[in-house]
Formats: structure tokens, sequence, C-alpha cells
């Protein structure tokens, strides 16, 4: 019989279970060809009869072989030795030697270069509120009201791609009080997180080469996104009343989209001014381009009331709005909002069909509930008075500990723009920001083109007080030593 | 003051706040007017038979959300503005009537178009068809009494410490390794965590794949018939969608051998063929491996329905095999938990780990944490497990009380049964039946199923269907089946003889 032939001795000092004893040992009698392709194996009760071990071991054996692809079994007809062995293919080089080479995309060519040439990275710092402030207990609550079997709602629930037609109701009520935004729940579409509505965009109104007008410095990630699906970016120059618009008079081609942050450009913080916004629609208007009006933190002023939104202004429809709880509520819901004209309803619902035909009911119902029930104006109030405590603070703090020759004078968001006087050496700024912790980055990731030196970002929100403080006195004793 | 108050009702939500609910809403509809008086403590609890304290409560609540300020002695005001309010509403909603004369939108891209086109025809090709959705399992199963308890635990301030952890594109690193050490005992995929990757969407899945891997007029061999949503995903991108045919083996590697150029990336479903329910025989996966060494080729092996089998054989996936690094594994989680969670994911060929991760951060860069953090003791400690048995164990039982059905009463109508997939059989009607007589009578009789059509890319089949067993309620099945012949007889007959 073949198990005679093959030697199998078991040692059962080893303390291999005796099952993977056995496969090893068909398994290597297998490779070597000592047993056929297509040879039928002895029964189960036959191997465990001759190695005297049990049945349901011999069993497990077989199975084994069989989840690793030398063996098929077949009802009725026992088990069989695959005719086609794993790696034995001749015209293949041997198992450890295989190399894949990738050939890549335009687009995974254009992120691997960006990527080689260290202006991108899959993970980035997180910012965002701290979870312990959050409303944890209502939350909760929300969660247990719409997580249960087979409500109603879930089992007549077809999904939407532009999202739960409740909470569109409650975001985009709440968008027109708030921002003065002009919405209606069919122009809002909903999505699981931020990054897919640029993405989306680009590829829905650009064609590679086409031109997208960005704020210098402005957003990184929007910028990325934009290279990545083969735009080319015109900088335009920002100032103290926000987009220097006339430097778009300034372009050979008008842009097809323009990309700002009006009510607290990032990183400087600038408002768009009134007059500059008025400009920047005429020119939208007159050059048939879109502009994206990314809300991204507008929810946190700290003096007075806010400006309406861009979008709320733009008679003309031509304005993309996007806006996002992030900020907000980061740690347990990350829904990000987009606002489209008309033009564009249909378009992006064929589109999001495609990539994003549903977000988690549970977490959709229990944010509109969050937001008709109030708690999400509350959350917000709170966070704005408790973050401008801490801005304060910051400022304070910063006053004593550091010499700084600019501090951005705009009184909103969860950063600070601080520039330092030129005696401090960078090199030694980001040791001791490193030894220190301090929430503290360089705008340089802001720039396309050359940045600042000794410009920094200070993410204050998102920090206790006396952590923040703490972390400045290391960084200042690092600096100083 | 008079003021209609409505509380509604609502059990998890506490009396208080049910009537600050209503008095936001009563300020919100203007009626009751800024800076004006709100109504007495004394006077709302007459009226609405409240305890002080409660109102009291209601007020604070208000107070804190700036819809209502108190000035000592006078009494509680509605604030004279409201919160975000701007002092001017926003103008009238465009639509295309008032919109300026000059007004032109900015035309579509290329691709734009392309998207448009593939994504238009989805959504009228999608039927909803109910016991067809939630991944084909039927909703009472779905174990949320679990799956609330788990999120109501991690939804806690000792949580801090994960937030940070949010960053990683790829998923919390103990969820995927809870992922990695499922796929290794169910699947015999050893690949490990690093190469396993979250998603949100799972349409995402192989739009990233696509988008890394694939260029406009780049060929993809896509198993025909096969799953349409997939298909449309890859198509929207402007690839050539080239159709193989499909056996008992699973997919033809020697239709594949035959196309005029090799392809650069090869859809298929293993496990369970879609719509079929074939599975892919051991030396066809070895072939097909070869073949994609050898042309250079990615395989996406779409492990959908893998959970449930019955007394069909278990394979090794195509993954566990794959010593060519050519090999993307999908999966998700909707077998079990379709209603709450999304999730689902991706085990990447090693060429392929840290591309993926930087792709991934460009169209998700953050995962949901506290559904992550669920779905990690969800695996761990054997609940994913335990609901699929008890799930196959109920599927098992419909299956066999839809079979004995249709074995009964619709045997000469159909060609023999052949295996579907995990959740649904298919039917392939003699001839002499038309689809229109065989929808019509399924929906007289309340028989739940879809024509297979939106599954073929190119010539479609006519008198072939999906039939669903998930929902199939035991009791009744017999008597749904039996109403479907008999109209069905009834209708072919009349069609018949006005031929």
């Amino acid at each position: 019989m073949l198990i005679d032939r093959l030697d199998l001795a078991l040692d059962p000092t080893s303390g291999v279970p005796a099952s993977r004893q056995v496969a090893e040992a068909l398994k290597e009698a297998i490779i070597e060809k000592l047993v056929s392709p297509g040879v039928i194996l002895p029964s189960v009760r036959d191997i465990a009869k001759a190695l005297d071990i049990s049945r349901s071991t011999a069993a497990r054996a077989i199975d084994e072989l069989s989840a690793q692809g030398y063996v098929v079994t077949e009802m009725g007809s026992g088990t069989r030795v695959c005719p086609h062995l794993p790696g034995q293919s001749e015209e293949l080089p041997p198992r450890d030697k295989v190399h894949k080479t990738v050939h890549l995309s335009q687009f995974g060519n254009r992120l691997k270069e960006r990527f080689d040439a260290g202006l991108v990275t899959a993970k980035t710092a997180y910012v965002g509120p701290l979870l312990r402030e959050l409303p944890l207990s209502t939350w909760r609550e929300l969660l247990v009201r719409h997580c249960h079997a087979a409500s109603k709602e879930e089992s007549q629930y077809v999904p939407e791609p532009f999202g739960y037609q409740p909470l569109r109701e409650a975001y985009a009520s709440y968008l027109t009080r708030a921002r003065a935004v002009k919405v209606s729940q069919d122009r809002l579409i909903t999505f699981a997180s931020r990054n897919l509505r640029l993405d989306l965009l680009a590829r829905l109104l650009l064609n590679d080469g086409d031109l997208v007008a960005m704020e210098e410095p402005g957003f990184s990630a929007a910028r990325e996104q934009f290279l990545a699906n083969g735009a080319q970016i015109a900088q335009i120059g920002v100032d103290n009343q926000g987009l220097i618009v006339e430097q778009l008079h300034e372009l050979k081609t008008a842009p097809r989209l323009i990309y700002v942050t009006p009510s607290h450009q990032a990183p400087t913080g600038a408002v768009m001014s009134m007059n500059r916004r008025k400009q920047l629609l005429e020119y939208a208007a007159k050059n048939q381009a879109y502009i994206i009006e990314d809300d991204y933190d507008s929810e946190f002023r700290y003096d007075g009331r806010p400006l309406p939104s861009l979008q709320g202004m733009d008679t003309n429809d031509r304005t993309i709005y996007l806006s996002c709880l992030w900020n907000a509520m980061a740690p347990v819901s990350r829904i990000g909002f987009m606002v489209v004209p008309d033009p564009l309803v249909e378009p992006l619902t064929a589109a999001k069909g495609l990539v994003e035909r549903d977000v988690s009911l549970v977490e959709q119902a229990a944010l509109a509930d969050f937001i008709n029930e109030g708690h999400l104006e509350k959350l917000i109030r709170k966070q704005r008075s408790r973050y401008a405590v801490r801005r304060q603070n910051l400022l304070s703090l910063l006053a004593k500990a550091l010499d700084t020759a600019y501090i951005a004078p705009e009184s909103a968001g969860l950063s600070l723009l601080v520039r330092l006087n030129n005696h401090y050496e960078a090199a030694k700024i980001e040791q001791a920001i490193a030894s220190s912790q301090l929430p503290m980055t360089s705008t340089r990731s802001y720039y396309a083109g050359d940045a600042r030196d000794l410009e920094f970002i200070l993410a204050f929100a998102a920090i206790e007080e006396s952590d923040l403080a703490q972390r400045l006195e290391l960084f200042t004793a690092a600096l100083n030593a | 003051m008079a003021i209609a108050i409505y509380l509604e009702y609502k059990s998890n939500v506490a009396l208080y706040r049910r009537l600050s609910d209503a008095l936001r809403k009563a300020i919100m509809e203007g009626r009751l007017k800024l800076g004006e008086p709100m109504p007495s403590i004394r006077e709302l609890s007459d009226t609405l038979k409240l305890s002080r304290s409660t109102i009291l409560k209601a007020y604070e609540d208000l107070k804190t959300q700036g819809l209502v300020v108190a000035h000592s002695g006078s009494g509680t005001f509605v604030a004279s503005t409201l919160p975000g309010d701007l002092g001017e509403l926003a103008p009238a909603f465009l639509s295309a009537a008032n919109r300026p004369v000059s007004f032109k939108p900015l035309p579509l891209s290329d691709r734009g178009r392309t998207i448009f086109a593939v994504g238009k025809r989805q959504a009228t090709e999608h039927v909803h068809v109910p016991a067809l959705e939630y991944g084909g399992t039927p909703i009472e199963l779905s174990p949320m009494r679990d799956w609330k308890t788990l999120m109501i635990k991690h939804c806690d301030v000792s949580r801090e410490e994960q937030v940070a952890e949010m960053i990683d594109p790829l998923g919390l690193e103990k969820l995927r390794e809870a992922i990695a050490a499922y796929v290794l005992r169910r699947r015999s995929i050893s690949s490990g965590p690093q190469n396993v990757c979250i998603f949100g969407s799972k349409q995402l899945r192989l739009e990233l794949i696509g988008r890394l891997l694939l260029n406009p007029d780049d060929i993809v061999a896509y198993e025909e018939p096969g799953y349409p949503e997939n298909r449309n995903t890859l198509e929207s991108m402007g690839v050539k969608i080239t159709p193989v045919a499909v056996d008992t083996e699973g997919l033809s590697v020697a239709a594949l051998r035959r196309l005029p150029k090799p392809p650069k990336l090869i859809y298929v479903s293993p496990s369970h063929q879609d719509p079929l329910g074939h599975v892919m025989s051991m030396p066809r996966r070895h072939e097909l491996l070869e073949y994609a060494a050898a042309t250079g080729a990615f395989i996406v092996e779409d492990d959908f329905d893998n959970e449930f089998r019955y007394g069909r054989p278990i394979l090794p996936s195509i993954k566990a095999l794959d010593q060519y690094d050519c090999v993307i594994y999908m999966a998700s989680f909707w077998k079990v938990l379709y209603q709450s969670l999304r999730l689902s994911f991706v085990v990447f060929p090693d060429c392929l780990v840290n591309i993926g991760a930087l792709g991934k951060s460009y169209l998700e860069r953050h995962l949901p944490l506290l559904e992550q953090l669920a779905l990690i003791d969800f695996i761990n400690d054997g609940y994913l497990e335990k609901h699929l048995k008890q799930t196959q164990r109920v599927l098992a039982f419909r299956r066999q009380s839809l079979i004995l059905a249709i074995t009964r009463y619709l045997k000469d109508m159909v060609e023999p049964l052949t295996d579907g997939g995990g959740t649904h059989l298919i039917l392939n009607f003699q001839a002499n039946f038309f689809d229109s007589a065989i929808e019509q009578a399924a929906q007289q009789s309340g028989f739940n199923l879809m024509s297979t059509k939106p599954y073929y890319a190119s010539a479609t089949k006519n008198g072939q269907y999906i039939v669903p067993f998930a929902s199939v309620d035991q009791n009744s099945i017999d008597n749904v089946v039996k109403t479907f012949a008999l109209a069905l007889q009834k209708q072919s007959g009349r069609s018949n003889d006005a031929n």
C-alpha cells in the first residue's frame, strides 16, 4: 500500500500536532512526485490504521492538504492528488523568485512621483476634537435608538446615492440657517468621508491639463487631489482680504475650477472681504468657471457673527459648497457634505452611485436626530467658547515664550498661524517640536511654490490648556538648550 | 400666552428634551417671536401638566442652545438673534427657470461623460428586490443586539488613545490583525495584517484598484455573466470590459488565452460564481494563476459569497494558492452586518501594499472609529463565526423548502436545478415560457425572482432567473410556488393561443 511506501514516521516528542506531521509528510511525497498527480490517496480509515492515529487526526491532515491545494476531495470518489500542483508549473520560475513588477496607471504613477519626492504621505497626524469633549452619552443614546434589528426604516430603506433623506433635510436646514447656504435636500450630497468629494469633482469636470486656481498658500490635500487627477494648478496669492482676485485676470487661460476657503483661509486665517467675494463671483460667472467653497471650519469664529457663505451670495449658481462635521465630531462621525449647482445634480447622482451607493444607516439616522434635536448647535457653541479660552490662553503663553514676528490676527478656526523672528534656526525648532510634542507644524506643505521660513501652524483647539502650557514649556526649554 | 405645543412621543427621549424640542420648533417656525417673552412656567405646567422642574430643565436646555435668554427679574425671553442667524434669509433658491440667460453649465470632462453614462445606466438597470438586498441575508437574522452592545461599549472616553490611530488609511492595526487571522482561519490566506486594507464603501475597493492599475482603454477580463455593479465601477473608468465565458468549473481560461491581447486585470468570483453559483475547480484555479503570472495580469478575487455552503467542497481561495503575488482578494461583512456596517476589505499582494495605502488616502483617508472598534471584538470574540453558523443553519432549511417546492410544481417547466450562490438558486425556464409571462406570474403569486439580464454585458439569456431563498417563508413557499406554476401555465397558454 502507498502508505507503507511513504515511510511515514511520526515523532510524538516533536510537539508538532500529529495531523500536521502527516500532512507535511504527504505534501513532501506529492512534491517529490513519490505520488503522481491524479492518483487516489488511501482513505482516511486506511491512513489512520496504518499510522495508528485517530481517524479525525487523519481527516484533519487531508483537510489541511486540501486547503493548501495539494489534493481534491470529491464526494464519493475519494481524495486525489491535484493534477495541477501549486507552484509546479514548468514555465514559471520557482516559488520564492517571483518578483512582480507593477505597471501603474497614470493616476498611480502621479501618486508615486509625489510620494517619492516626499510631498505626500499615506498617514497624516490627527487634528480633530478630543473624544472626551464630545457628548458621548447623547451619541450612545442615539446609537441605541437606531441600532436595532429589522426596524421599519431599515427594511424599507433603499440606498440613495445622495444619502439618507432625513439627514439631508436636517443638514440642509442647518446650512440655510447657520450659513445662509442656498440649499434644498435634493442638491445636498452626503459622503462617508471628506476625500471623495474633490476626487469626484475633479474627475467629472477636469480633463488632463485643465487649470484649477488655488490659494497660495492653500490646502495641500485639495491640491494633491487635483494634481493626482491630471490638473494644472494656477497659484493665486492671498492677502488679508483673502484670494487676490485681480491675479485671476492675469491668467492666460481662465481656470475651470477655483478652489477657495473664504470663511477662514487655510492657513493664513484671512476672511475674504465682501468686495473680493463680489469680484470672485463676477469673475466666475463671466468665465464660466465653478467656484469650490470649502467651508471647513466656519463654525469656529470667536468675534461676532460669521460672514454668510459665498455660495449664498451667488446669484449665478456657479458655486459648489463643501462642509463637514470633522472639526466638530471626527471620532464619532466623519460625514462630509457637498451642495452642488443644479446642472451637476444628475452627473453626481450617477457618479456617486458608482463609488459610494451607501453610507451606514445607523450613523446617518443618529446624525439626523443629533442635528434636529439641537445637539449639534449646542456642541458647536460649547466648543466655540472652550476654544476661545484656549486661543486666548495660547496667545498669552506665546507672548511670554517666543519672539514672534507675526501672529495671524483673524480670530477663527482651530489653529493659529505664527511667524517667528529669524534669529531662530529652523532645524532646532523641528527638533524642539519633536521632543516636546507641541502641536505645531511648518506651513511648508501649504505652499505649491516656495514656502516661507519659520512659519508655523499651532493647533490649539483639541488640547487642554494645562497640556498645551506644559508642552510649550518643554518646547522653549529644548529650544534654548 | 397661548401657544400650541405638541410633545412628540419618543420612547428614548427624556421628557424635558421633548419639551425643549417642541419649543425650539416653535421658535424656529416663528410661532414664538424673537425678543418676545417665553410662556411662563406656570402657564406651561398648567396646560401641559408637567412639573415645574421639567419645564425649568427644558428652559435651561434652550438657554445652552442660545435660543432663549433669561433677564433677571423679568423672566425668560426668546433670543433677539438666533444662533447662526445671519440677519438675512438666503435669497430664493435658484432653479433653471430663474437662472440668468448668460448661464452656461461647465461641460463635463471626457471621463466625466463616461462616468455619467455608466452611472445613469446602472441607476436604471438596478432593480430593487428587497429579498436580494442586505447582502442577500434576511434582515431578521442580523445580530443587531450584539452589535449595539459593542458599539455602546466603545462609545466611551476611554477610547481616546485610539482616536490618534484613525490616521491610517488602511484601518486600525488591531482590526487588520483580526481580519488577517480570520482569513487565515477560513480562507487559508497567510498574507498578514500589513496587506489588509479596510474600506468604508464596498464599491471603493474596485475603484481604488482600477484607478491605480488601469488606464483608459486597458483590457479587463470579466466573468460573463457577472456581478453588474463591479463591472460598472470598472467600466466608468473608460477601460475595455471583455466578457469571458464561465463554465461549470468557473471562468474559462481557454477563452482567456484566445483573447487577442491579454487583459491587465481579471475579475472572478470563484467561491460561488455570481450569479450562476459554480465553484471554480482546483485545476482551474491553478490554470488561472499560471495564466496571470505568465501574462503579468492581476486577478481580482471577489470572495463576496464564501460564507454559506451547502454540502459543497471547501476549496482554498485563489489568494491562498498565489505564489506569484498577483491576486487581489476582496470580501466584506455584509452577510451578517449589512444593516449597520458598510465596512469591507481588500488583501493586497505584497507589490501593491505601499501604493495601495497611498492611493487609499486619496479616496478615503479616515474610517469610522466606533465601527472599527466594535468589529474587532465582533471578529475576535467569535460573534462573527457564531452568527454565520446560525444563519447558515436557517438558510439551509429555507433553501431545502424552496428546492422541494420547485421540484414539486415546476419540474416540467424548468431545467434541472443547479446550485446557485450562497443565498439564491438559479432557475432556467424551458424555452416555451416567455420572460414577460414568467415575470407576470411571479408578480401575481408573490414569488421572488429576478432576471439575470443585468449580469450579462453582451447577449443576455432568456428564461434565466435568480431566486433568493434567504427570506423564504417555509410555511407559505409551497403555496407560493404552486400559485406561480398555475399562473405561469395560464399565462403561457394564453400567449401561445394568441400566437
